[in-house]
């Protein structure tokens, strides 16, 4: 078989199956750590939080919403994870 | 290229005492999540079901959440939840320490799992009691199997000090960013520094920990 063949029909599909799960995780975290742009003062969703709640001094609020705009990103990719690793599981 | 401004004795001093209070907010820290993380994993495995609940669901919203998210939260709006001011400091270390409980917990729990349940029948059959095999047996079994993951998380712990920068404590991170903030104005000196001295910090746990395994097994 050629190279090319090899590659797509027999290393690069088991290849993929290995790698989703943690790739999916890494996903993830990155998904959190946009929050961290907010540090080089980028209005994200936790830099818009924390401008509200210095100009209003309502931080309880703010960051609560905050945590469930984040719970709303992240808590569905994460059962989207948890399913793919349980189908390519062996 | 002269680099007298960053090479001198008072900045240079100025730096280490910021790799000081880093390693002691790490330190702190990791002792805090160690001992939460298992009590959240007991928790989870707990057969009470309102506390195996409650467990689940602190683990598994902290772990969706930002861990700067955590740090802001526990120094600008956890005061007022408890009436009481907190400094930079503490809050840091309450932030870092919330959010990597629920990381260990995860690794303990993992751990636990692990322990063969031959071990704990034979215990049981032997008339000891559960509190006994868990400390005797399932636990230092656990902790064992579990020292490389735990020792990832807390290398991670360690970086993420650099986080509560934002919040004002002047750790590692924050005294760099005051140090090329001053003439000649020039960060990436400064960063190479400061890179450098976190990657031996890292690289001395993970050595550490590595020396730890070994022992335990």
């Amino acid at each position: 078989m050629r190279y090319v063949t090899v590659m797509r029909t027999i290393v690069l599909p088991q290849a993929v199956a290995k790698t989703i799960p943690p790739l999916g995780n890494t996903a993830l975290n990155l998904i959190k750590n946009s929050s961290l742009v907010s540090t080089v003062s980028v209005l994200d969703i936790l830099g818009t939080a924390n401008l509200i709640g210095a100009r209003t001094f309502e931080y309880v609020p703010m960051f609560v919403g905050a945590a469930i705009c984040y719970l709303i990103l992240t808590l569905p990719a994460a059962l989207a994870v948890n399913r793919l690793e349980k189908r390519y599981a062996r | 290229m002269d680099l007298g401004w960053l090479v001198n004795r008072g900045t240079l001093t100025f730096i280490a005492g910021g790799l000081l209070v880093t390693l002691q907010v790490a330190a702190i820290a990791i002792a805090l999540s160690f001992v939460a993380g298992v009590a959240l994993a007991l928790g989870r495995l707990s057969r009470f079901r309102p506390l195996s609940a409650a467990a689940t669901i602190y683990i598994e919203g902290m772990r969706a959440l930002p861990v700067l998210l955590v740090i802001f939260f526990s120094y600008f709006a956890l005061p007022r939840i408890i009436g009481m001011k907190l400094d930079p400091f503490a809050a840091g270390v309450i932030g870092l320490s919330a959010f990597t409980a629920a990381l260990v917990a995860e690794i303990v729990r993992a751990g636990i799992l692990a322990v063969p349940k031959g071990l704990i029948e034979a215990a049981q059959s032997q008339g000891f009691s559960g509190r006994q095999i868990l400390r005797i047996i399932t636990l230092p079994i656990a902790l064992r199997q579990m020292m490389p993951a735990l020792v990832a998380q807390f290398v991670t712990l360690l970086k993420d000090t650099s986080l509560t920068a934002v919040i004002g404590i002047l750790e590692l991170t924050r005294r760099g960013q005051i140090v090329f903030a001053q003439p000649p104005f020039q960060p990436i000196p400064v960063f190479v520094l400061i890179a450098l001295i976190y990657f031996s910090a890292n690289f001395a746990l993970a050595q550490a920990g590595r020396r730890l395994e070994a022992r335990t097994l």
